[in-house]
């Protein structure tokens, strides 16, 4: 087996040490960082589907974020300075007012760092206007709002019907998450709904994909 | 029956005269609301908990200490713990379980990542974690304290927090541990954590608990498949959804939501009812005293 197909089969088993070395190995064989950026990626994308099997846990999902951030820190010096650190975009989140359930948050706001996104997490219980006013603060182009309690899709509303009013030329797209289904999404006005922490993330990659073309 | 005998013979598993009630947290907003004053105290909270028919409560510690840093355990307060233990209710104290701590102390991210790695300053943590704790549960059970009530949200609604083998190798061990020590001083002890715990019932089984608390329905905790799989070994407490108290719901509705629950999770044996998050500020007071009433009635 190549290197590379090495790298990526460590990274898949979560072999921290042995993808660091492989790296190492990499670089010196002359291989070009870019393609092994792109192994680690195939590496991410089996750790994902083994999320997606059941085999793999939350916890596992961090952890391979974090073997990558790693191996990013190696390259650096050798990738070129604007391609140091991928940046896939701004994100606003937070439990809406009156939820103080921060699991779910923590899990997605987690996944997003690990995945590039610049997260701003509001917290807990989080009033409509201070969502408002870290979306025109940061400039993100999309909010995450999270409740476990049905009481809160008052709330949700509230925030949503209030960044429809502020946004004006420029669609900020709302992802809800929790307790919650596509009747609430059509009730609070959201873009879309999630119950699955990798499902969030592969909506907000995807809105991200749609604004960068834009 | 006096309260703390019904409580002690379900966690036994004993037949009891009604089900025992209690509750992980009864905010002091809900309190107030029965009340005038401001400022709620030990005797209203009292009275609130007399006024809904409980049996149990439990206690939180006060964080009268800072919260960068692990404290001693002598910083940890129990408020008004003296005047809880001298009533008939069966006192719970609640402590937080390494992984309760690790997530207040390092952050979710470090938190995962450390439990990942089996990092030798993660397994130092959850060892001074398990000695504060012995300290507590030594120092509790010298004032009179009725349980432990061990609290570590492990899980959330989609399962596990990390690999149940990881979870195996390395928390299990010192929650059992814990669990023992409070054994020692006859304290029975109930482990609590959120979300789906389907995959680790058999460990907090073996880890030796008396208890388990919360089995929250909307993370898919079948309360029945607990109790056939588990009841010869834990008493089960809470599994009402709190959006009932909250919704607007007839009595008829309630009456359904309690009967299933206590027909599931055991009638008359092993079973204390209550909701699986704790009462809030925006719950109604009178869909909260109805279900205890009926849970009371059994007779539903």
């Amino acid at each position: 087996m190549t290197v590379l197909k090495l790298l990526a089969n460590a990274i898949s088993e979560l072999d921290e040490p042995l993808a660091l070395e492989l790296v190492k190995k990499g670089l010196k064989l002359g291989i070009s960082p870019l393609n092994i950026v792109e192994e680690c990626r195939n590496g991410l994308v089996s750790v994902g589907d083994r999320y997606s099997r059941g085999e793999y846990f939350l916890g596992d999902l961090i952890l391979s974020s974090e073997i990558f951030s790693q191996i990013m820190d190696n390259l650096n010096p050798v990738i070129e300075p604007n391609k140091k650190k991928p940046f896939i975009g701004k994100i606003v989140f937070g439990t809406i007012e009156g939820d103080i359930h921060d699991i779910g948050k923590n899990l997605v706001g987690s996944l997003l760092r690990c995945y590039g996104f610049e997260v701003y997490d509001l917290g807990v219980d989080v009033s409509p206007d201070k969502f408002i006013m870290a979306l025109t603060e940061s400039g993100a182009p999309v909010l995450c709002l999270c409740t476990l309690l049905s009481p809160g899709f008052e709330a949700m509303k509230r925030t949503i019907q209030l960044v429809r009013l502020i946004e004006r030329n420029m669609k900020i797209k709302i992802l809800i998450g929790g307790l919650v289904s596509e009747k609430v999404r059509e009730y609070t006005g959201a873009d879309a709904w999630v119950d699955d922490a990798r499902r969030g993330v592969d909506i907000c990659l995807q809105w991200s994909q749609e604004l960068a073309q834009k | 029956m006096e309260h703390r005998v019904r409580v002690e013979r379900a966690i036994k598993r004993l037949p009891v005269d009604q089900i025992p009630c209690g509750e992980l947290v009864i905010t002091d907003e809900l309190v107030q609301t029965m009340f005038t004053q401001t400022v709620p105290q030990f005797g209203h909270r009292l009275e609130f908990v007399n006024a809904m028919g409980l049996d149990a409560v439990c206690l939180h510690p006060n964080c009268g200490y800072r919260k960068q840093s692990i404290p001693c355990s002598k910083d940890v307060i129990f408020s008004d713990l003296s005047n809880w233990v001298k009533t008939d209710l069966f006192t719970f104290a609640v402590i937080d379980g390494p992984i309760g701590w690790a997530g207040k102390l390092l952050g979710f991210e470090q938190l995962m990542m450390q439990l990942g790695r089996r990092t030798s300053d993660f397994c130092e943590f959850i060892a001074t974690i398990e000695t504060l704790n012995k300290e507590l549960i030594e120092r509790l059970a010298g004032s009179g304290i009725n349980g432990i009530l061990l609290a570590d949200d492990i899980a959330y609604n989609q399962g596990v927090i990390a690999r149940p083998a990881l979870l195996r190798e390395l928390i299990f061990p010192s929650l059992a541990v814990q669990a023992e020590y409070a054994h020692q001083f006859s304290l029975p002890v109930f482990f609590h954590s959120d979300g789906n715990l389907t995959m680790v019932l058999e460990d907090i089984a073996a880890a030796g608990f008396d208890g388990l608390q919360c089995i929250e329905s909307l993370a898919g905790m079948d309360i029945g498949e607990v109790k056939r799989q588990y009841g010869h070994k834990l008493c089960l407490w809470g599994n009402l959804d709190p959006a009932e108290l909250i919704e607007p719901r007839s009595l008829q509705q309630l009456e359904q939501t309690v009967k299933q629950i206590i027909t599931a999770g055991g009638n008359n044996s092993g079973l204390i009812f209550g909701t699986c998050s704790g009462l809030f500020e925006n719950m109604r007071l009178d869909s909260v005293q109805a279900v205890y009433e009926m849970a009371r009635r059994k007779a539903i």
